[in-house]
């Protein structure tokens, strides 16, 4: 996690914070919400580590899953109008159910996106996401997003 | 529908274990040896659904039925019967809240679906959660038996008839 780190936020420049708000639908639940997520990456934005949590409301129970990953974002530096973006992490998932006590669970995530640079500081996305849970309470799932997001330092980077 | 296209296309490939099936007025099960999720939905309300479990010795397995957690089946009560040699026999009262007769020589399980409190079960596979009647396990000799699914308000809404023990892999014979 130190060398992560060490690679995110390299020590000559401050980080690149990104702040996105994904609208996330879980096909397996059919739980649609917001999941809020905040990149903070390497001073050019390529390495990430992701941080997001979200509220999805579905018509079985209340999905409430926290992400802790890493995405790599390509052509920043080079200024591509369309960013591809590849990630995993490790998040922690709660269905809370209302009329029984809730489950829980550790799933391994992996995702693929790509996003539309509007302009330097907003962007336009989609991903697709797959859960993987191998213990306890096993299982997966499937999500897509559309995404849109900040970055109020890439303006003044350049 | 959509639910079982699911576990059809990501099960079948890989294992027999609670196979998902397609309830109906009249369908008789492959292979008890093995368990199963068979699925439908009351269109109307008025439909019985009947399985017929062909057991070639005496046999006892779990039984239970399931309903999806979603508001508009809170109050939602399917009931289910199991008709078997071996069971007890039926009484007056129960006979009289059974949408068919019950062949001669047979006993009868009733589970009337109305305890206040209902089973939650979560199904972390498929991510489904099901309002469930409990799992009841029952012992029934050889010979055909039968599961009955009505809906006794004739209320429309969708079931899963859940029995069987063996987790079968590979395709069974």
């Amino acid at each position: 996690m130190a060398a992560l780190l060490a690679l995110l936020l390299n020590a000559q420049a401050a980080p690149m914070l990104t702040v996105g708000v994904p609208l996330e639908y879980n096909v397996l639940g059919q739980n649609i919400g917001l999941r809020p997520e905040l990149l903070v990456g390497g001073p050019q934005g390529t390495h990430n580590l992701r941080v997001a949590a979200g509220v999805l409301p579905g018509p079985e129970y209340l999905y409430l899953p926290a992400n802790l990953g890493y995405r790599l974002i390509v052509g920043r530096r080079a200024g591509w109008p369309v960013l591809p973006a590849v990630g995993g992490g490790v998040e922690t998932q709660v269905f809370v159910l209302g009329d029984a006590p809730a489950v829980r669970r550790v799933a391994y995530t992996v995702e693929l996106g790509a996003s539309w640079q509007i302009n330097p500081h907003w962007a336009l996305g989609a991903q697709a996401a797959g859960e993987l849970s191998l213990y306890r309470v096993p299982g997966f799932g499937v999500s897509v997003r559309a995404l849109l997001s900040w970055t109020p330092e890439l303006g003044a980077r350049g | 529908m959509t639910r079982l296209l699911w576990m059809a296309v990501l099960l079948l490939p890989t294992a027999r274990a609670h196979m998902p099936e397609t309830l109906g007025p009249d369908v008789t099960v492959p292979d008890t040896r093995f368990s199963y999720a068979y699925m439908g939905e009351f269109a109307t309300g008025e439909e019985v659904f009947v399985l017929r479990l062909p057991f070639a010795e005496d046999f006892a397995s779990p039984y239970e039925l399931l309903v999806p957690h979603r508001d508009r089946y809170r109050e939602f009560r399917p009931m289910y019967a199991l008709v078997a040699p071996g069971l007890p026999e039926a009484t007056a009262e129960e006979e009289a809240l059974l949408p068919l007769p019950i062949p001669e020589g047979y006993g009868l399980y009733l589970d009337l679906n109305d305890d206040p409190e209902r089973v939650v079960i979560f199904e972390s596979f498929f991510r489904d959660a099901y309002w469930s009647t409990g799992p009841v396990a029952l012992i029934t000799h050889a010979g055909e038996a039968q599961l009955w699914i009505w809906s006794p308000q004739g209320e429309p809404g969708e079931v899963v008839m859940a029995f069987g023990l063996e987790e079968g892999f590979g395709e069974v014979e």
